[in-house]
């Protein structure tokens, strides 16, 4: 059992895929094979990235791990995403054009994410904020993604 | 084919930009590229990747995919702190002053043999 939670401060994008590469590490420690911490490791990374570029205030991102399941679950109260079929749309992304010049703004973070899932859930309302709850099951882990 | 880092850097001229990490890596496939989320969709374990980022997220990048090494393209630098930062998470990187097209065609040649 491995339960953590980071916090991902608005606009630091120095520190872009910290939590997430280190989030692997502790991953591995924790007996989970290289294969399906790295899945972790993406859907962390992207989802820390949206919270950095897109969240006003911020969010978190927490980790559990069980036998069965490794759960990445990530936070913010805001702004929230008006239309959730257009932002899962692959190409599409409002990053600024600064963040573009970095590398960000392909529009495919949040598949990405749903991508190495096994199970994905997102919800947005505006003014509010957005959850998305990824899971990886440990059981399916047969190095075949 | 295969070919080790350290080989890599002799056929390809590189310039190992954080040299107190070995060199012994075997490599067999690269891939090119700049947006950082099509990176994370399509770089395995043990890759090249060759690029003209050249912050700190490509290190955090590497880390979380693995890479064998990323090699910076047309001569862009990374500032010391960023390359401090890959030292200290045993993330190789090279520079060339060949643009990305050069390096990856050179590449290509050397891991699939194919050196037309
Ligand atoms: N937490 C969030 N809060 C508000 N808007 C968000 C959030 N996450 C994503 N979005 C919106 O959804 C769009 C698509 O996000 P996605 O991560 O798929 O692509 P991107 O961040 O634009 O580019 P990439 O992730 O490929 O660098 C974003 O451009 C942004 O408009
Ligand atoms: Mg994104």
């Amino acid at each position: 059992m491995l339960e953590i939670t980071y916090s991902v401060r608005a606009g630091d994008i120095e520190h872009g895929g910290t939590a997430s590469a280190w989030l692997k590490v502790e991953l591995r420690k924790e007996g989970v094979s290289e294969q399906l911490a790295r899945r972790a490791g993406v859907i962390a990374f992207e989802g820390e990235m949206n919270l950095i570029l897109y969240a006003t205030r911020g969010g978190t991102l927490h980790v559990a791990v069980d036998d069965a399941y490794i759960e990445i679950e990530l936070n913010d109260d805001g702004p929230g995403i008006e239309d959730l079929d257009l932002a899962m749309t692959p190409g599409y992304s409002t990053a600024p054009y600064w963040a573009a010049n970095l590398g960000f703004g392909a529009g495919m973070g949040l598949i990405n994410m749903e991508r190495n899932s096994d199970r994905f859930e997102i919800s947005s309302h505006l003014g509010e904020g957005t959850r998305i709850v990824c899971w990886i099951d440990r059981r399916k882990d047969d190095n075949s993604t | 084919m295969t070919i080790r880092l350290s080989d890599l850097c002799d056929v390809l001229e590189l310039e190992h930009l954080t040299p107190i990490l070995d060199l012994d890596r075997e490599v067999n496939t690269a891939l090119v590229g700049d947006l950082l989320s099509d990176v994370l969709a399509t770089a395995k374990p043990g890759d090249v990747w060759v690029t003209v980022q050249r912050h700190q997220n490509v290190v955090a990048v590497a880390r979380v995919t693995d890479l064998a090494a990323v090699i910076l393209a047309r001569d862009v630098r990374p500032t010391d702190d960023v390359i401090a930062l890959a030292v200290e998470h045993g993330i190789v990187l090279l520079g060339s002053t060949a643009p990305a097209f050069d390096v990856c065609g050179r590449l290509y040649a050397i891991l699939r043999g194919d050196a037309r």
